[in-house]
């Protein structure tokens, strides 16, 4: 084992006391986190076999095997990216239509209220 | 036909009582509802102080959310005709019945108070009717009708587009999106000539640091716009 891989295990290490300590506090919840925890595995399995890169960097076609896996971990990260803005935009969307209704709702409980009272009062 | 005002409200504090008197002072009388959009000023306080119909969202949604629980609110007490009235004074209610007119004879299925066709009052800064002016090409390329104020929110609709809106309304600066959409779906928009005044208090929901990122987001939208 190099240092190198020695250095990454550690790093890989930290990473998933990260997420399980964001977990265990409530932070992160496991149906988000989950895709980290993949995410790491992929990490692991690179710091592990890491001729697994130079076959791939073959395959791909390009000649220093730092770069393929540059360049595949940004194209997971675009990815997962555009996953979670899709999430921000339906929990925005969820969030104003349950602001609508709380307010149309609130209305209709104080008018209710309001011709209780005048029914008392009569 | 039942009518009603939607009045959304924003820190209108300095305004709101204005508006609503200039409504009530007019010949005929009109049912209102003032969307008050998670205002941090006074607002609320003046509405419920001076015994206005209000409904108040627990957040800020934006323009477009306020305005769509307008048509909610609509839908929901069955009215035949929402206009939308902006608080801020820009809006002048003497035009009401222009704009309905036309909807109540059947002649269109949503109206726009436009400041362009007669050029009368207020127009607007030069910037600004160029961003109007691109805007307003851009819906006659992708509808081919011609609006000319197309950022009004000086605007009536029937019944049937009461319920599209309530279901189909975008955020943030929804007015040239909602009259592409309404095109689109075979409804007829109709300009109605009036005019406007300088906003008496209040900040436009269009800032000028916000300009690029308006014109880009509802040019997108126009484009991408389809029948609801």
């Amino acid at each position: 084992m190099t240092t190198i891989q020695l250095f990454v295990g550690l790093a890989i290490i930290l990473y998933y006391l990260v997420i399980f300590s964001l977990i265990r506090k409530k932070i992160l919840m496991i149906k988000y986190a989950l895709i980290w925890i993949c995410f790491g595995v992929l990490l692991l399995a690179f710091d592990l076999f890491p001729d697994s890169l130079y076959v791939l960097s073959g395959i791909m076609g390009i000649s220093l095997p730092s770069n393929a896996l540059f360049l595949i971990m940004i194209f997971l990260l675009v990815i997962i990216s555009i996953v979670m803005t899709g999430i921000v935009s339906s929990l925005a969307e969820k969030n104003r239509l349950m602001t609508q209704q709380i307010a149309l709702l609130t209305d209709r409980v104080h008018k209710l209220e309001q011709n209780d009272k005048h029914r008392h009062e009569i | 036909m039942r009518t009603i005002i939607i009045i959304p409200a924003y820190n209108e504090a300095d305004s709101i009582v204005n508006t609503i008197s200039n409504i009530q002072n007019l010949d005929a009388s009109y049912d209102y509802v003032i969307i008050n959009d998670g205002s941090t000023d006074k607002t609320l306080d003046i509405c419920l102080d001076k015994g206005y119909n209000v409904v108040t969202l627990p957040n800020n949604l934006g323009i477009g959310g306020a305005v769509q629980t307008g048509y909610m609110y609509a839908k929901e007490h069955n009215y035949d005709i929402a206009v939308q009235i902006d608080a801020d004074g820009q809006h002048n209610p003497q035009y009401l019945p222009n704009l309905l007119q036309p909807i109540i004879e059947n002649k269109a299925d949503m109206t726009i108070g436009s400041r362009f066709i007669t050029k009368e009052g207020f127009q607007s800064s030069i910037a600004r009717r160029l961003g109007i002016k691109l805007l307003s090409s851009l819906i006659k390329l992708k509808t081919n009708q011609k609006i000319y104020d197309v950022t009004s929110g000086f605007r009536a609709v029937n019944a049937s587009i009461i319920d599209n809106f309530s279901k189909h309304y975008p955020t943030d600066y929804p007015e040239p999106e909602t009259i592409t959409s309404t095109i689109l779906s075979g409804k007829k928009v109709l300009e109605v000539p009036t005019t406007m005044n300088e906003r008496t208090a209040g900040k436009s929901s269009i800032r000028p640091l916000h300009s690029v990122y308006y014109i880009v987001k509802v040019s997108l939208a126009i484009l991408m716009c389809h029948k609801q």
